[in-house]
């Protein structure tokens, strides 16, 4: 229990005072980084998401100042701060509760206005601390203070922030629901506020001052209190001699310009890194801020502020400059982590100078007498500008995106038989007869390679009606979510239940609309593009140098784009695992046993690179899919029963050649159904011999309907599987694999003389491995005559748009800070508070 | 202003015997409430790092295999990614969940649905290796060394602790006197935050 107008406190006093702002501090964490992830579920356009977020500072413009008057003015039976400190705190607890329900932007937009307007109420927490703590033991407390806020965002952003797209649906919820990370984080720190408001409520006693003001100070019979509030108030803020440090206020709002609440995006969308790696990068950036923090106020009190403020403005801007070249040069555009923590916290320490001395500096202009009058005219100027700052930056965002980048319309990645550049490429365009211009064109590289030519080409095409029916179609799903939700309450009578229904399935047929126009525009860019260029793109099957299958053994060569380096064919071996293939015994890491696939691949260098591999299949699967292969040389439904009987055997029974076999495969008809049956010979040494045991798991498989078992010697079953008709007849409905496959079917044709079965192997193999190579970590590709063509969202850019903002931001708080100083020396303004500690 | 005057409407301020005013803190009942509360968020800390804390300290922990994923969007049905390749960026309402395969030293091989999911990306892929505690007869299990495994359970502890050592302090004020200083020891009007 801890009471205010002490003239001294005891030291763990200084922790426990500290708590209403810190606290404050922490759970107000979530309505940055993750409040904009919340956002982007419902919209994407950072204009319009900064212009909605800005608004909530004219909301608080005039409320923060009007409540710590009022603070200053009154006194009730709760005491005069900490009465607003508690309705502060729990209004942004309930709020916080609320966010991750909000079932529109609306609704969540409202909440974070009234998170703002419940925030205005704890604007004097800071006097309430100091009303706690004598102005002798201040220094510690800043210093708990400033460790503690540090310390607080170590854990945030290196335990939290990645946590806002987990999902979390079993271990204690189980028995529950399933929770998102997202909704979690918020409800953490909801939890923080609702517990600090108790503390702030039960643990703090106020005492009466004697010295306390009164709302009818100077005011005049009648006169409405928000008059009066207005006219002292405004009267004070906008004199003459405040205008320096308003000048101030401007220059740090030009210095501190950057991505804000968008650097999430920066990270994941453009760069790639996860929510987590950024997360690690901002907490190592907080260890070094405590260290520069103390440097800063060292270097302030030993060269002067002025000077210091200069320097650390121009380091900032050397480094902004530095940082935006360097990542020019980088591939892709991406630096490293290490990179951004070291430039990045370089940058962040002469920023961390900066902030150290800039209020001390502000004050040295401000008589002491006038220091309450400048705070609160800092605090109006610096919402002011940041509300404009934050929306310009929105909208630069966007400006920069119609300037350089495509906007939201249809695309198409196609593969040329050599590298060629743009030039050429609009030169085939237009050799065809379309207009080049309708189209943006992109090379396509591996990660970590920039090169002006490229065998492959991205053809995007913008289309207005794509953006508008995005759009629709985020909202639907919001609409939808929301519905499906709602359909499943116990309290809703069945006319309620209909209405609902019936709105889920219009819901339903608008989106089926749309994304049937979505497919028609992608499929009409496609036709469009292959009709005319479909002759100049790599031909079909030519990737294949060549194909085999022997004693189980699937021989392929192929060509590939880029080189798979030596030092990754390993783990590429690995990658291929499946149950599909014959296995070996091996270890892990921790020594765990394991069994590899027999896969061996060899890379072929050369001017054309290249891969073979050697692929031995377990006899076990090839007796099924040799018999389930129907002549197509792709049905994933067969090649995947194969797999998955296969794996439940080996699962059961054990891995290794000598477990069990698998014989005597039909297929055949049952009551107008389509079944399996086999014979399978169980080993001594397997892991069981039950078979009812293993007929009962393949039940489990969708595609399976109905197993039975007949013992038919020792250790020897006949199985009979009723499968679901998908499961023989149903084609891949994905078109991209169907076009792929059917591109190298007359290569097949050609080396393999027409084994069907085989041909089928070589094609799902194919397949497999070209994904498999194609992903992260090898991204190398195999050239492929099929376009792959997709509807896209507008793209944004967010580190050179945000940086050049930056750098011309510091560039006119440059020439600010220059006419300070040009003023001050011709004696139009004075350093009053300076002079006046002069004269002390 | 007196004392007497400045502290005549406050019940539990008073004059002792000592001739000093003193404050005695009342309310013991909402102080112990705001301990339980506080005690409440620890144990929801306890429950939430419990589940992978006792399979840490007592179940089995091994390299595990993602064998496969399934993806889910709304209104489509679920896609079975059985091998690895580049997983497409979905949005908000898309569910990763994932399983991992335990090959056992007696050749058999056990499937476990990792504990925590993902939304709109995937975190890991077909084929990638993870560390995984769990007990034998669970159908689930945790991620060791990520933070999504310990995180939020670390994250309500640390906050339910903090406040658990404000509500203590609080609650054993109650009807301790405490003694108040004569007067303010400075003009309020010169802090910057009192504006």
């Amino acid at each position: 229990m801890i009471i205010t107008r002490k003239k001294k406190v005891p030291v763990h006093w200084l922790f426990y005072a500290q708590l209403p702002l810190l606290l404050t501090i922490y759970g107000e964490s979530v309505i940055h980084a993750p409040f904009l992830l919340l956002m982007k579920k419902f919209m994407d356009n950072p204009a319009a998401i900064m212009g909605l977020i800005s608004m909530e500072i004219y909301i608080n413009l005039f409320g923060a100042p009007f409540i710590s008057w009022l603070s200053d003015r009154v006194w009730t039976r709760w005491g005069r701060r900490k009465f607003f400190v508690v309705i502060a705190d729990t209004g942004r607890a309930l709020c916080l509760l609320a966010m991750p329900f909000a079932p529109n932007v609306i609704v969540l937009i409202i909440l974070r206005w009234a998170f703002s307007l419940a925030g205005s109420f704890g604007s004097m927490t800071q006097a309430l601390i100091y009303e706690v703590v004598p102005p002798p033991q201040r220094g510690r407390l800043s210093g708990f203070f400033q460790a503690s806020v540090q310390f607080g965002n170590i854990i945030f952003f290196f335990l939290l922030l990645g946590r806002f797209d987990d999902y979390y649906f079993m271990g204690p919820f189980r028995y529950v629901t399933e929770l998102s990370g997202g909704a979690i984080m918020f409800w953490l720190c909801a939890f923080v506020l609702l517990g600090i408001s108790a503390f702030e409520a039960l643990g703090f006693r106020e005492i009466k001052p004697p010295d306390g003001g009164s709302i009818n100070d100077g005011r005049k019979p009648g006169q409405s209190i928000f008059i009066h509030f207005f006219k002292s108030f405004y009267q004070d803020v906008f004199a003459k001699d405040l205008l320096p440090i308003y000048l101030f206020v401007f220059v740090t709002i030009m210095f501190a310009v950057n991505l804000g609440i968008f650097q999430p995006l920066l990270y994941t969308e453009q760069w790639g890194y996860s929510l987590q790696d950024m997360g690690n990068t901002m907490a190592v950036g907080a260890i070094f801020s405590i260290t520069f923090a103390l440097i800063a106020g060292w270097f302030a009190d030993r060269y002067g502020k002025i000077q210091t403020f200069v320097l650390a403005s121009a380091g900032s801007l050397i480094m902004n400059i530095f940082y935006t070249v360097w990542v020019a040069f980088q591939p892709d555009n991406r630096p490293t982590l290490i990179q951004i923590i070291v430039i990045g916290n370089i940058t962040q320490a002469f920023m961390m100078v900066k902030s150290v001395v800039t209020y001390p500096l502000m004050m040295e202009y401000v008589k002491r007498s006038r220091m309450g009058s400048a705070s609160a005219g800092i605090y109006l100027f610096q919402n002011l500008f940041r509300s404009l700052v934050l929306l310009f930056v929105g909208v630069w965002l966007v400006w920069w995106s119609v300037w350089f980048f495509p906007q939201a319309g249809y695309q198409t990645a196609t593969t040329f038989p050599d590298e060629i550049d743009a030039d050429q490429l609009r030169s085939k365009i237009e050799s065809t007869g379309l207009d080049p211009d309708d189209y943006l064109l992109r090379p396509i590289h591996q990660y970590g390679v920039d090169k002006e030519t490229s065998m492959r080409w991205w053809i995007h095409r913008n289309d207005e009606e794509t953006a508008d029916i995005l759009a629709e179609l985020k909202d639907l799903k919001n609409e939808l979510s929301s519905l499906e939700a709602e359909v499943t309450s116990p309290f809703l009578t069945e006319p309620e239940r209909d209405a609902i229904n019936e709105k889920i399935d219009t819901a339903k047929s608008r989106t089926t609309e749309i994304n049937e126009t979505l497919e028609r525009g992608k499929s009409e860019l496609h036709r469009k593009l292959y009709a005319v260029l479909g002759d100049a793109l790599f031909e079909p099957g030519a990737q294949l140098r060549d194909a085999r299958f022997e004693d189980d053994t699937l021989f392929l060569a192929l060509t590939t784009i880029e080189e798979l380096p030596q030092e990754q064919v390993e783990l590429f071996e690995q990658n291929l695992n499946g149950p599909q293939y014959q296995v070996t015994a091996s270890k892990n890491d921790l020594s765990s046993s394991r069994w590899r696939s027999e896969v061996r691949v060899e890379v072929v260098d050369g001017e054309t690179p290249g891969l073979q591999v050697n692929a031995k299949f377990d006899p076990n699967f090839t007796r099924i899919y040799r018999i389930l292969n129907t002549g197509d040389n792709l049905i994933p439904a067969t090649f995947e029963l194969a797999n998955s009987i296969n794996s439940i055997f080996q699962s059961g029974l054990g891995r290794g050649n000598q477990q069990f076999t698998i014989t005597s495969v039909e297929k055949g008809t049952r009551d107008g159904q389509a079944t399996l049956s086999f014979e399978l010979s169980i080993s001594q040494n397997a892991l069981t011999s039950d078979a009812s045991l293993l007929a009962e798991a393949l039940t489990q498989e969708q595609a399976i309907e109905d197993a039975s078992t007949q013992q038919i010697a020792d250790n020897r079953y006949r199985f009979e599987l009723q499968l679901a008709s998908e499961a023989m007849t149903a084609k891949n409905s994905d078109w991209l694999s169907r076009s792929r496959a059917d591109e190298i079917r007359t290569r097949l044709d050609s080396l393999m003389q027409g084994e069907a079965f085989a041909q089928g192997l070589a094609t799902e193999t194919y397949l497999r491995l070209a994904d498999v190579l194609a992903s992260q970590p090898f991204y190398v590709n195999i050239p492929e005559n099929t376009p792959r063509s997709k509807h896209t969202e507008r793209e944004y850019e967010y580190f050179f748009s945000s940086k050049t903002l930056e750098i011309a931001s510091d560039l006119v708080g440059f020439a600010i800070i220059f006419f300070i100083i040009y003023i001050e020396k011709k004696g139009v303004i004075r350093r009053y508070g300076a002079e006046e500690d002069l004269k002390r | 202003m007196s004392p007497e005057e400045l502290y005549k409407d406050e019940a539990n301020i008073a004059k002792a015997s000592d001739g000093r005013w003193y404050y005695t803190p009342d309310k013991f009942a909402a102080k112990l409430a705001f301990l339980i509360g506080s005690l409440a968020i620890t144990a929801l800390g306890v429950i939430l790092i419990w589940d992978p804390a006792v399979r840490y300290l007592f179940g089995e922990q091994e390299m595990a295999r993602i064998t496969r994923i399934e993806r889910n969007d709304p209104d489509t049905e679920p896609q079975l990614i059985r091998y690895r390749k580049e997983i497409p960026e979905g949005d908000y309402f898309t569910r990763f969940t994932y399983t991992a395969t335990v090959d056992q030293e007696d050749g058999s091989s056990r499937d476990f649905t990792l504990a925590i999911g993902s939304r709109r990306n995937a975190f890991v892929n077909v084929n990638d290796d993870v560390e995984i505690i769990y007990f034998t007869e669970d159908s689930h299990a945790y991620q060791l060394y990520e933070h999504r495994t310990w995180s939020f359970g670390i994250g309500f502890l640390f906050v339910g602790g903090l406040l658990t050592s404000c509500a203590v302090p609080t609650l054993l004020a109650v009807g301790k006197p405490i003694l108040i200083d004569e007067e303010a020891a400075e003009d309020l009007s010169e802090d910057p935050a009192h504006a």
